[in-house]
């Protein structure tokens, strides 16, 4: 038996977050995740706006949240530092971005590669989107045409002109259906990115504009050069535009997160959960098993960080399950076992879907609830998209949930283990 | 005409005519079940070496998604085309990541199983001279190769080699028969053919004639205990139904965890981890707990563990595309010296030769497999002495 004093369930946003900050303060902490999920496909950008309104919902301090998310905040941006992948940003401004369907969105933490991308800051710019010849996923075309409509019709603040070019892309033999990691594996060799500079300079007078808009392509591991460089070549400012998943940014995010974890000795299993025992109302040990590596952990503090759908925390079958531990699963605030999933969906597809809202009801310390309100087990906490009563899809702050509440479970759990660390 | 050729309706009614039913085996149609967990979400691309090294090349992949999503379930003629499912390395980088857990190396294995059945000519040479290889000689490489002197009557266990090890890694091997001496150990190596694991790889059937050889001469010594340096023979040996649990194998860095090691290094070490230990086992923590005895200055790479990257071997890829293979072990070996090591440890023959295939003579780190380092190291420490 491998004792450990936390132990996270789920490697994502949410169980980062809690490893990283249970390992900080001394913490013996294990980390058990079977794959990447929801975090790695995200966009990597972070919405902190509903973080607030949605901790009212379970904390009784109100007066405590936005210090909170402002040390989380920091926390975050200090990991990312941390892991040579650096973030921006606060909750207290909104960050206005194009994404590659042509749309804007606000959000809050995004990495220093979409930063000067922030539409809110480039009154009067002139940006040139830049596509790649094979590269199905960024149009810049059409995203050129319907920013610039935006601008026309006032639908954002600023005013902007845009124009666009396609680029064939240096050392690419085969121009059709690129994905975004292609190329950007290949911008990580800075003599890559010095003759993609090149194409553009080449292709337009680049003194004609102010900014270069780029699909998400600078880099799968050295964005940071990637971005350096370019603006170096052209003088103008560059930034990357958001994208659908599988989107570089959002796998980049979860990669920094996963250096950030081995900085702080996380030690970390790709595991999955095979069973469990319980003794005296809590977790007594965890069985999880690695191909056929078996380990068999005696946690102090659990924390549930599986995710929701994509995660596999929340599973649908003909109901809703929570696999690993059997817990209730709840939709706003009913208990939902039996709940007929046509209950749970409405017939528009854009509209309100309830079942996006399905997860873990928690007590005001994160510990998962009966539907009667009874603690489940004393040393169980959950974070992250496993919890109830947040809509991620159509929500504002799927990421920043994650973040604060992985963050606030691990000092339930450090609490909890008396702040002794190592093996209380 | 060769039979991809065989066009129009009889073409058509002898490749579908009821002989020519794709048939799958409950276990198969399994795991075709467990292909459609595939979510489409395309993070495997993220991760796939082969994607990474071949979009400045004019061959094409489809990557890992691709064979979850359509490969899986189309006929013989798209599997094999442009040589795709063959430069799969089956290292399973991506099924690591994947958020739904699809067994991405173990469809890829499926798939080529069904290609010989059913268009022969669609296998590349390189596979194709495999079976008649091991048929003629016993080995991968159709060579005789010169069996190993290290013989004991009555021993408590059998060093099975393997073929790369033999035929190409002549020198690491008779370390690894220095060092069990050394340990004392009661060990015999064995007049052995090749384990028949390669056939899995290449989709070919098993050559059983081999498992019966290996099986005889094993135990005809008088024990099945099995010790072997090469993952894919410790797969073979404790996993194949030709071998049918007939054995007690263990993989030479297991058998060398319990041990109190007298030699010490000051040098940077770095390990990459095979991806038949790891991935396909879950074998991360006995080889670190043994470097980390005698190597201090133990680092590790950016990728290691689960998201360890291949040696450009895997799969059969060295055969398929050398130059592929060779560029992808390249990469591996610059991310090695990039965290400062001076020694690169590993444990399979296979990684350990592409290894040297990529190393060019100005590059400043020795190779080692893991019971040839601690074989040097000893060495070393009883020379000091």
């Amino acid at each position: 038996m491998m004792k450990t004093d936390v132990l996270v369930i789920g490697g994502g946003a949410a169980g980062a977050m809690a490893a990283t900050t249970a390992a900080r303060s001394g913490f013996d902490t294990t980390l058990v995740r079977q794959g990447y999920g929801a975090t790695a496909l995200s966009t990597g950008a972070v919405d902190l706006s509903e973080v607030a309104e949605w901790l009212r919902g379970i904390v009784t301090n109100a007066e405590m949240i936005h210090p909170t998310v402002d040390t989380v905040v920091a926390d975050f941006l200090g990991l990312m530092a941390e892991a040579n992948y650096a973030y921006v940003g606060s909750q207290d401004k909104d960050l206005i971005l194009i994404n590659a369907m042509g749309t804007v969105k606000s959000t809050h933490l995004v990495p220093e590669t979409m930063a000067a991308g922030d539409l809110e800051s480039i009154e009067g710019a002139r940006l040139l989107f830049v596509g790649v010849q094979g590269y199905p996923d960024f149009d810049a075309t059409y995203l050129s045409k319907s920013l610039r409509f935006l601008s026309d019709c006032g639908l954002v603040r600023t005013c902007f002109e845009t124009a666009s070019l396609e680029i064939e892309f240096p050392r690419v033999v085969h121009t059709a259906n690129l994905s975004s990691f292609e190329l950007a594996q290949l911008m990580d060799d800075e003599e890559v990115v010095l003759e993609m500079a090149k194409c553009v300079q080449e292709k337009a007078d680049l003194n004609q504009y102010t900014h270069l808009a780029l699909p998400p392509i600078l880099g799968r591991d050295n964005s940071a050069r990637a971005l350096a460089i370019l603006q170096d070549q052209t003088a103008l400012c560059c930034f990357e535009v958001l994208s659908l998943p599988p989107s570089v940014p959002g796998f980049r995010m979860q990669r920094a997160l996963d250096r950030a974890m081995k900085h702080r000795d996380v030690r970390i299993i790709h595991a999955s959960v095979e069973s469990f025992s319980e003794s005296k109302g809590g977790i007594r040990s965890v069985r999880v098993v690695e191909k056929e590596t078996e380990y068999v952990l005696d946690p102090g503090v659990v924390i549930l960080a599986s995710g929701k759908f994509i995660g596999g925390g929340i599973q649908r079958t003909d109901r809703l399950r929570e696999p690993i531990f059997d817990l209730p699963v709840f939709v706003d605030s009913d208990c939902a076992p039996d709940a007929e999933m046509g209950t749970l969906l409405a017939e528009r597809f854009v509209s309100e879907q309830r079942i996006f809202k399905a997860g873990l009801q928690v007590d005001e310390r994160f510990h998962p609830v009966s539907p009667d309100g009874q603690v489940i087990y004393s040393n169980l906490l959950a974070a992250g998209a496993v919890l109830a009563g947040y809509d991620y899809s159509l929500g504002q702050g799927g990421l920043g949930v994650s973040m604060v509440s992985g963050h606030l479970c691990a000092q339930v759990a450090l609490d909890q283990l008396g702040g002794k660390g190592v093996f209380v | 005409m060769t039979e991809s050729q065989k066009n129009g309706l009889d073409g058509f009614r002898e490749r579908y005519g009821p002989d020519n039913i794709i048939e799958y085996t409950p276990e198969e149609s399994h795991l075709l079940h467990k292909f459609e967990w595939c979510i489409n979400c395309g993070l495997c691309l993220a991760e796939c070496v082969v994607l990474r090294n071949l979009v400045t090349n004019a061959m094409q992949y489809a990557g890992p998604r691709s064979i979850g999503t359509s490969l899986s379930r189309s006929t013989p003629d798209f599997w094999a085309t442009s040589d795709t499912i063959y430069l799969c390395t089956m290292c399973g980088a991506c099924e690591a990541i994947c958020p739904a857990q699809v067994p991405i190396p173990e469809i890829v294995a499926m798939i080529r199983s069904k290609i010989p059945r059913q268009k022969d000519d669609l296998v590349p040479m390189a596979h194709r001279g495999l079976v008649h290889n091991l048929q003629e000689s016993g080995n991968i490489y159709g060579q005789q190769i010169e069996p190993f002197a290290a013989v004991q009557r009555n021993p408590e266990y059998v060093l099975f080699v393997g073929c790369v090890g033999s035929y190409l890694e002549r020198e690491s091997v008779e370390h690894t028969l220095q060092l069990l001496e050394r340990l004392g150990v009661n060990f015999t190596t064995i007049d052995e053919l090749c384990c028949g694991g390669p056939t899995q790889v290449a989709g070919v059937p098993m050559v059983d004639s081999l498992a019966q050889h290996n099986l005889t001469a094993i135990l005809s010594t008088g024990t099945s205990k099995v010790i072997t340096p090469c993952p894919r023979c410790w797969a073979t040996l404790s996993q194949h139904p030709a071998y049918a649990g007939k054995l007690e194998v263990q993989h030479v860095t297991q058998f060398l965890a319990g041990f109190d090691w007298k030699a010490m290094t000051d040098r940077v070490v770095t390990y990459h981890d095979p991806c038949e230990l790891g991935r396909y086992r879950g074998e991360y923590d006995t080889v670190r707990a043994t470097l980390r005895q005698v190597a201090p200055h133990f680092v590790e790479m950016p990728n290691s563990r689960e998201t360890s990257v291949c040696c450009g071997a895997g799969g059969g890829l060295r055969g398929v595309q050398t130059r592929l293979s060779v560029q992808i072990a390249r990469s591996r070996l610059e991310e090695a010296m990039k965290t400062g090591a001076e020694i690169l440890v590993t444990e399979c023959y296979s990684c350990l030769h592409n290894f040297y295939n990529a190393r060019r003579s100005t590059d400043n780190i020795e190779l080692y497999n893991l019971s040839e380092f601690l074989n040097v190291l000893m060495k070393e420490n009883t020379l000091a002495d």
